[in-house]
């Protein structure tokens, strides 16, 4: 058989394109595979593949670990945060786009500008600071911290959202009488409903996901769950078993969500940086 | 004219002062100590020493050069990789293929997991009795130990991040491949270019933008890289970088001047880079209009 030009280069990229979907994806299949594992036979290779699954990981952790407590944490803090962020970020990316105003860029530059922070330069301040009021170990703490991290990410991608919504709709608006605020409540946030929530999906991750201010900024009260995760491996940790179990059910809703988005993940990764 | 300025006060400034407050106050605070000393073991002394933590630490192979080297080194190799491998994967996607969105949600597993997580995924993989060295052990080579080892530690710490982060470059740039203009690529085949100088002389140059772009965003973030790496090496064999080493001055040696005056050298590093590829990229896009 004589295969077309066309042809091989189809089956050349079918095969790396399979091959690199499988390279991305087994790894985290591995861990949730091998949480179901009991603990004796993690790690083990004679029960690489043959194994008796079973709940005993989860249970651990769930009534034993009190892993519940961390999610929760873990929780509030991103739902908390993110909607702080909303409420702030929605009205001035609708600022910046509507009205232009002198400094209107260099404002613009500079909130994207915090975005270039490696969260290590403003970690010992925020660490000193709250140690300093006594709000180590609280909600209020990461909180803040995660409003700093989200604000300006989330202000730039509505932004561009935003200046995608033509302003010939707000003039129409005006002209029937409505105040800015009403503008704004009335007829842009129902037309921007999808970014908004984009937006939202994505602050709530990035707090979900994150681990360097948690490790810090928490206590026994307040511990997220990656903190909790990677701590149970750590070489005074108690083993794997729980540690999988653990990352499995921390990583779980975000690739759903992440899966649920798709493109729109992709997207707001990439900080809109691509139209 | 000045409802409309009460207006937009109205709406900016409760972002703007919330910025201020929390992003940008601490880095003055934190400028302000990088110039001090302040051991957390006796938080009421706090002298003033200048210049000195800046100048010893540029004096410093240990506490300075070796972790920008490191750095710098990971941050060269993951990106450089992720962006190949990262173009060959979305050439491949560019392709007329079926099943393109389950490729693409197979891409973004990686990007989805909390790094410190992807951290955890792997220690548990480059394990002695871990998946890689059972399949090292089955193809013959024997296994390894993959984090221990200096020779090891930061190629492994490299091809983990080129797991996570590769997708990311594949959909930038795969969205851009889809919205290149096709005249000008059947133009040139017609006139008889061959796969290769279409890639070439085509292709790339009008994809730079965009590979830019990727760059940056990547070059950025690698630059920053903590989580993954602590729950991996704690920093050891080899692979410490310049975020940890702050973390260590800070909250091992509890130095919290030294560690400020280090995090500033950071950022002062960092910002020239993203001037640096802004500017390229800037006149990158100008030159292809």
């Amino acid at each position: 058989m004589i295969f077309s030009r066309k042809k091989v280069e189809l089956m050349v990229a079918y095969t790396v394109l399979i091959v690199a979907s499988l390279v991305f994806v087994f790894p985290v299949l591995s861990i949730v595979l091998d949480s179901f594992k009991p603990s004796r036979d993690i790690g083990s290779w004679e029960s690489m593949w043959l194994f008796q699954p079973t709940f005993e990981n989860y249970r651990s952790i769930f009534f034993d670990r009190q892993f519940l407590n961390f999610l929760k944490n873990s929780l509030i803090v991103s739902l908390s945060s993110t909607f702080l962020v909303l409420l702030v970020a929605v009205p001035a990316a609708y600022g910046f786009s509507r009205f232009k105003f002198k400094g209107r860029r260099d404002l613009l530059f500079w909130i994207l500008s915090q975005k270039m922070l490696p969260p290590i330069a403003i970690i010992i301040p925020f660490f000193i600071i709250m140690r300093t009021v006594r709000l180590l170990d609280t909600y209020l703490a990461l909180i803040v911290a995660y409003v700093a991290l989200n604000l300006p990410f989330a202000v730039w991608i509505l932004y561009g959202f935003f200046l995608a919504i033509p302003v010939e709709i707000d003039q129409a608006a005006e002209v029937d009488g409505a105040s800015p605020l009403q503008i704004l409540a009335k007829i842009i946030l129902p037309l921007s409903v999808g970014g908004i929530i984009t937006v939202a999906t994505l602050c709530i991750i990035f707090s979900w996901n994150e681990f360097l201010f948690a490790l810090i900024l928490t206590g026994l009260e307040t511990r997220t769950a990656p903190v909790v995760t990677t701590a149970l491996v750590a070489p005074w940790g108690m083993g794997w078993g729980d540690g999988l179990a653990c990352a499995s059910v921390t990583i779980a809703p975000v690739i759903l969500f992440a899966a649920i988005l798709g493109k729109r993940f992709q997207k707001g990764l990439t900080f809109g940086a691509i139209k | 004219m000045l409802r409309k300025r009460g207006v937009v006060l109205s709406l900016v400034l409760p972002a703007v002062a919330l910025l201020a407050a929390i992003g940008t106050f601490p880095l003055v605070f934190s400028f302000n100590l990088s110039f001090r000393t302040w051991m957390l073991t006796r938080p009421d002394v706090i002298p003033f020493v200048g210049l000195n933590n800046y100048s010893y630490l540029l004096r410093s192979t240990g506490d300075f050069w070796v972790p920008l080297t490191n750095t710098l080194y990971f941050t060269f190799g993951a990106v450089s990789l992720e962006l190949i491998l990262g173009f060959l994967l979305a050439l491949a996607l560019s392709k007329e293929l079926k099943g393109k969105t389950i490729f693409r949600t197979c891409f973004i597993v990686p990007m989805a997991v909390t790094p410190a997580i992807v951290g955890l995924i792997w220690k548990f993989m480059l394990h002695d009795f871990g998946m890689v060295n059972y399949v090292f052990g089955r193809i013959g080579l024997g296994a390894q130990n993959w984090l221990g080892e200096i020779s090891k530690a930061m190629l492994v710490v490299i091809m983990i991040d080129v797991w996570q982060w590769t997708p990311l470059v594949i959909l930038v740039l795969s969205a851009g491949l889809e919205s290149l203009p096709k005249e000008p690529l059947e133009a040139a085949e017609i006139d008889g270019a061959s796969k290769l100088q279409v890639l070439r002389y085509i292709t790339i140059p009008l994809l730079k933008p965009l590979i830019l772009v990727a760059l940056l965003i990547r070059a950025m973030e690698a630059m920053k890289i903590f989580d993954m790496l602590w729950v991996l090496t704690f920093g050891g064999s080899g692979t410490e970088t310049l975020s940890i080493h702050i973390y260590r001055i800070g909250f091992r040696f509890l130095d919290m001047g030294m560690a400020s005056a280090l995090s500033y050298l950071l950022l002062v590093i960092t910002v020239i880079m993203a001037i640096f590829f802004t500017r390229v990229l800037i006149k990158t896009a100008f030159v292809s209009e």
